[in-house]
């Protein structure tokens, strides 16, 4: 078992390095496909000094070769320096971000997984009570108010109108300014986990080894929390990896609502301002936690099911 | 005179298949009034074909699923299956064995826990070691070596996953087994063995048996009284030698006669 596993994930991180190899040749094409580059300006610059720039960023080299430079920094680290955060290179400003994105994309994860895994399976076992049909249509209002609307309300009614939390900022990650952002990030996927839960758990609920835990005389909670969960946890698991590498790096609106220092903003403005090197980092970045989440995953489900061979 | 064990009157379970406000509500009758007994060391048939309600009277009686209607008295007391004690009791005494020995068994336990898993709920002081040497002799009884117990149950084939149902069934020595086709998913030589090991138990642990079966060889072969269903009512019931004799209801005749004779007629 053991050595199957080290077997499995050294092979899936062999596989994963080709497919970053893949995902960074496409961002680095399409970003230079875009019109424009990072240093077009309404006012033309004077041609000696464009070309000392195009020279010091190696962008008067062939597209080939500058994919060449790229891919020997990056496989020391180094992601290059920012087109257009002066004096700043792509690690720095990802490491500046990073911890901000994290904090909250981890604990709003974590919070509507429990949160959401629970609803999800006391709504499955009193289905078609009234606990049910409330869960299920506040989960469906969850689902269908977007982030950007939900964050300003949030921020509007409980900064202002309440005065109980501050409307927005990091503040050196204080919890207070941290509750409003998890809360805007959370709901959705609350609504989502709970919707997915009930329905694998009242699939489970269903299934003949549960008729049989249920004849061997087993208490109802010890049915649920013994077989029912792991059982009907699965999906949420595969829907994981996905949910939280994208809240990892960071919700764009929501960081941008409540002006939070995060890496969302650094995807977006880099992507504006054709600021080729941030934005290829940000993406690898986000491939690589991808692949890190879905390798994750595939171990969880093999340890939770032993039909499951790695 | 044997000791009456289980005693259903008119018993129902009607499934609602329509539901609006205008609508009519109409209702399947699964199970339609039947009553009948079981005694004290007898092996009990029932036999019909499919959707005649074998399945839903097996469920009824063990309370796993709730009832329309009707009375099922267990050793002469009316049990409150709402109360948690009662229930505990109850299905201390009385097992069952399903259809499906694959799916019957939680994919993501052991062979040995699947088994034990009972065992905990009656006998709290019961010692780690104590309870794997019991379900190990019980394995042995049921056929199964113990280099099975840990074991999943997609690991095994379907006569082992049926005895596994029969072990986890008989770990708190209940009297009555009731046995819901327990051989008609598994192929013909296996049936024998499952049958063959269900009579050495039901002598070995003294059980009282359901047997319920839409094969009527097998019923011949292994009941006393028969009792036989169609579309949730009881067509005809009586000692088994006697009803495959002289059967009354011209279904009980059609059902007899098309059991296949190991010497075809020419």
């Amino acid at each position: 078992m053991r050595t199957n596993m080290i077997k499995f994930i050294v092979k899936r991180l062999l596989i994963a390095i080709p497919t970053l190899l893949v995902i960074i040749a496409f961002g680095f094409i399409m970003m230079r496909v875009a019109p424009g580059g990072p240093f077009t300006s309404e006012r033309a610059l004077p041609p000696e000094i464009e070309r000392n720039i195009q020279e010091a960023y190696n962008l008067n080299k062939p597209i080939w070769e500058q994919f060449y430079i790229y891919i020997k920094n990056l496989s020391v680290g180094d992601f290059g320096p920012s087109f257009k955060y002066k004096d700043f290179t792509v690690n720095e400003l990802i490491l500046s971000g990073l911890p901000v994105s994290v904090t909250l994309g981890l604990s709003s994860i974590i919070i509507s997984l429990f949160i959401g895994c629970f609803l999800g399976i006391v709504a499955a076992i009193k289905r078609n009570t009234y606990f049910d049909y409330s869960v299920m249509s506040i989960s469906l209002i969850g689902i269908c108010i977007p982030s950007f609307v939900m964050a300003p309300l949030l921020s509007l009614f409980f900064g202002l109108y309440l005065g109980l939390l501050p409307t927005s900022g990091w503040n050196g990650g204080n919890v207070l300014n941290l509750i409003l952002p998890i809360t805007a990030l959370s709901l959705p996927q609350i609504a989502v986990i709970s919707r997915m839960m009930r329905a694998s758990t009242i699939e489970v609920l269903n299934s003949n080894f549960i008729r049989t835990a249920r004849s061997k005389g087993l208490s109802p909670s010890y049915i649920v929390r013994k077989h029912v969960i792991r059982a009907s946890i699965l999906p949420i698991i595969e829907y994981l990896a996905p949910a939280s590498a994208g809240l990892m790096t960071g919700s764009i609106i929501v960081e941008q609502i409540f002006g939070l220092p995060g890496i969302g903003r650094y995807f977006v403005v880099g992507a504006l301002q054709r600021d080729y090197t941030l934005v290829s980092g940000v993406m690898i970045l986000y491939a690589s936690l991808l692949i890190a989440l879905i390798l994750v995953t595939d171990i969880l489900r093999a340890l939770l099911d032993p039909r499951v061979k790695l | 005179m044997k000791k009456e064990i289980l005693n259903v009157q008119n018993l129902k379970l009607h499934y609602p298949i329509s539901r609006g406000f205008f609508v009519k509500r109409n209702f399947i009758k699964a199970v339609d009034g039947v009553s009948f007994s079981l005694f004290v060391g007898e092996t009990l048939g029932i036999v019909g074909e499919s959707g005649s309600g074998k399945s839903s009277i097996c469920r009824l009686i063990l309370s796993l699923i709730p009832k329309t209607s009707g009375n099922i008295k267990w050793f002469g007391k009316d049990f409150n299956l709402y109360k948690k004690k009662e229930i505990k009791s109850f299905r201390k005494k009385v097992q069952i064995i399903f259809q499906d020995p694959y799916g019957s068994l939680d994919p993501r336990m052991t062979i040995g826990s699947i088994i034990k898993e009972p065992l905990g709920i009656f006998n709290k002081n019961l010692s780690k070691n104590e309870s794997t040497e019991r379900v190990i002799a019980l394995m042995s009884d049921v056929g199964l070596s113990s280099d099975l117990y840990n074991r999943y149950p997609h690991e095994i084939s379907g006569g082992q996953c049926q005895r596994v149902g029969i072990a986890r069934a008989l770990i708190n020595k209940p009297s009555v087994l009731v046995c819901d086709e327990p051989v008609s998913a598994l192929d013909l030589s296996i049936q024998a063995q499952i049958l063959d090991l269900l009579d050495v138990l039901k002598h070995k642990y003294n059980l009282t048996l359901i047997f319920v079966s839409h094969d009527l060889s097998v019923v011949k072969a292994i009941c006393d009284n028969v009792i036989v269903l169609k579309s949730g009512k009881i067509i005809e019931n009586g000692i088994t030698s006697d009803l495959f004799k002289n059967p009354k209801d011209p279904y009980t005749k059609k059902l007899i006669s098309s059991v296949p004779s190991p010497i075809p007629a020419r």
